[in-house]
């Protein structure tokens, strides 16, 4: 079956207007966050869900994938790096009567929902994003002590025959509204703070 | 065709000091208000100014290129002031000045002045005055058609709208931590495009005309004039 011209000047016609088949790129730049770390030593722990988190959406014209992934891994370890006076690795959160030494805390986050508007979905000029994550601490022994979400937004106007960068900003904007909350959210958990050298929980 | 010779000068009182423009590109009305609150702005050798835009709305947001334009313009020219930008100062003090965590009065400075680093930050930036931007371009009406390609003989028609720039700047003080004042610009113009064989536009930058006022007032509000000898 062969397609006619005017079919193929159609398709790379919608394809150079809306981006069929389009790659959003995420570039978050986080600035240290200007916070107090907090006197503990903390463990991350980054699932491949987390650190390889993909975004697709079929919509009518354009195919979004939008790979989160790197950019959210990077984000939370600037901004924990910060918050807190040690931060090490870990595979996994302890489990089975294990114990991670020589840490106070071991966090894990996820990412829980993505979702983003378009111009033509809201009818405003604008691309939207809002970003959901979850944040689960555990003792060193697996134990759950808190959990919370952290939900950020971002928003940039609608620039002209390029709604994936457009996208790709909103987004980039997103993470920091997630990575500035997250900097100051660390001292408010009454679970984390309880941790802390000289406080009852110690 | 009266409306596209009109120059209209309003003024009206609002606070300590009142200052009324008008330009006639187009047809414009443009009107600059000044709200002083506080003693005396001062600005000293080697203190610089920030301009900073509000995030806070769901539908709508000062464009980049108003922004752009006002720092551009206090940088410039005559009575110049030092500027940081905005992208600068935010990481500089990141997470405090984001969208949903900057503060949105003045009273709320101390409280910001008190966090570890903040204060010392801040004054190593040398910014002494904070001016938060908010406001935008609208188009408000608009009408008329113009048709092209009429058997070869190009367009005829005409075509009007209508847009209405509001914009506020209100001034910090940093170092004594009080609202200095509150600028705003309200320029509002109509376009025309008459088209006889080909569109002529005569289009009133009414955003333009906001920029170059806000800015100009911004100046003359910040910068105290040498003494008298």
């Amino acid at each position: 079956m062969s397609l006619r011209p005017r079919t193929l000047l159609l398709t790379a016609l919608t394809c150079l207007i809306s981006g069929c088949g389009a790659t959003v790129p995420v570039a978050v730049s986080i600035p240290d966050p200007l916070v107090e770390a907090l006197p503990l030593t903390v463990a991350v722990v980054y699932d491949e869900e987390f650190s390889q988190y993909t975004y697709t959406e079929k919509a009518t014209g354009t195919d979004w994938s939008i790979n989160l992934g790197t950019s959210t891994t990077t984000m939370f370890d600037r901004v924990v790096s910060k918050a807190f006076a040690k931060v090490v690795r870990l595979d996994a959160v302890p489990s089975n009567g294990e114990t991670a030494q020589g840490v106070d805390l071991v966090l894990k986050p996820t990412v829980d929902e993505y979702a983003f508007l378009t111009p033509a979905d809201a009818g405003v000029d604008f691309y939207s994003v809002s970003i959901r994550f979850q944040v689960t601490a555990y003792a060193p022994n697996g134990a759950p002590l808190d959990q919370w979400n952290i939900n950020s937004y971002g928003r940039t106007r609608a620039k002209k025959l390029s709604a994936k960068d457009s996208l790709g900003t909103a987004t980039d904007l997103a993470l920091r509204d997630a990575a500035a909350t997250m900097a100051l959210d660390f001292k408010q958990r009454p679970q984390i703070l309880a941790l802390l050298p000289g406080t009852s929980g110690t | 065709m009266n409306r596209l010779s009109c120059a209209v000068r309003r003024a009206r009182g609002f606070g300590a000091a009142l200052v009324a423009a008008s330009i006639t590109a187009g047809c414009m009305t443009a009107r600059v208000e000044e709200s002083r609150q506080g003693p005396a702005t001062s600005i000293q050798e080697g203190e610089a100014v920030v301009l900073l835009t509000r995030h806070q709305s769901n539908t709508r947001e000062t464009e980049n290129s108003f922004a752009n334009c006002v720092v551009d313009d206090l940088g410039s020219g005559e009575s110049a002031l030092k500027t940081q930008s905005e992208q600068e100062f935010m990481d500089g003090l990141f997470p405090w000045f984001e969208p949903r965590i900057a503060p949105t009065t003045v009273e709320q400075l101390p409280k910001l002045f008190a966090q570890p680093g903040v204060a010392q930050r801040i004054s190593d930036s040398g910014v002494r005055y904070v001016i938060w931007l908010d406001g935008e371009t609208q188009t408000t009406d608009g009408g008329g058609t113009i048709s092209c390609d009429l058997l070869g003989f190009g367009c005829v028609g005409f075509q009007w709208w209508q847009k209405d720039s509001q914009y506020e700047a209100a001034i910090w003080d940093l170092k004594t931590q009080t609202s200095a004042g509150i600028i705003s610009a309200d320029v509002s113009g109509t376009s025309y495009m008459p088209a006889i064989v080909i569109p002529i536009p005569m289009i009133a930058r009414t955003k333009a005309a906001a920029c170059h006022g806000l800015a100009k007032q911004l100046k003359e509000f910040l910068v105290v004039a040498p003494p008298v000898e």
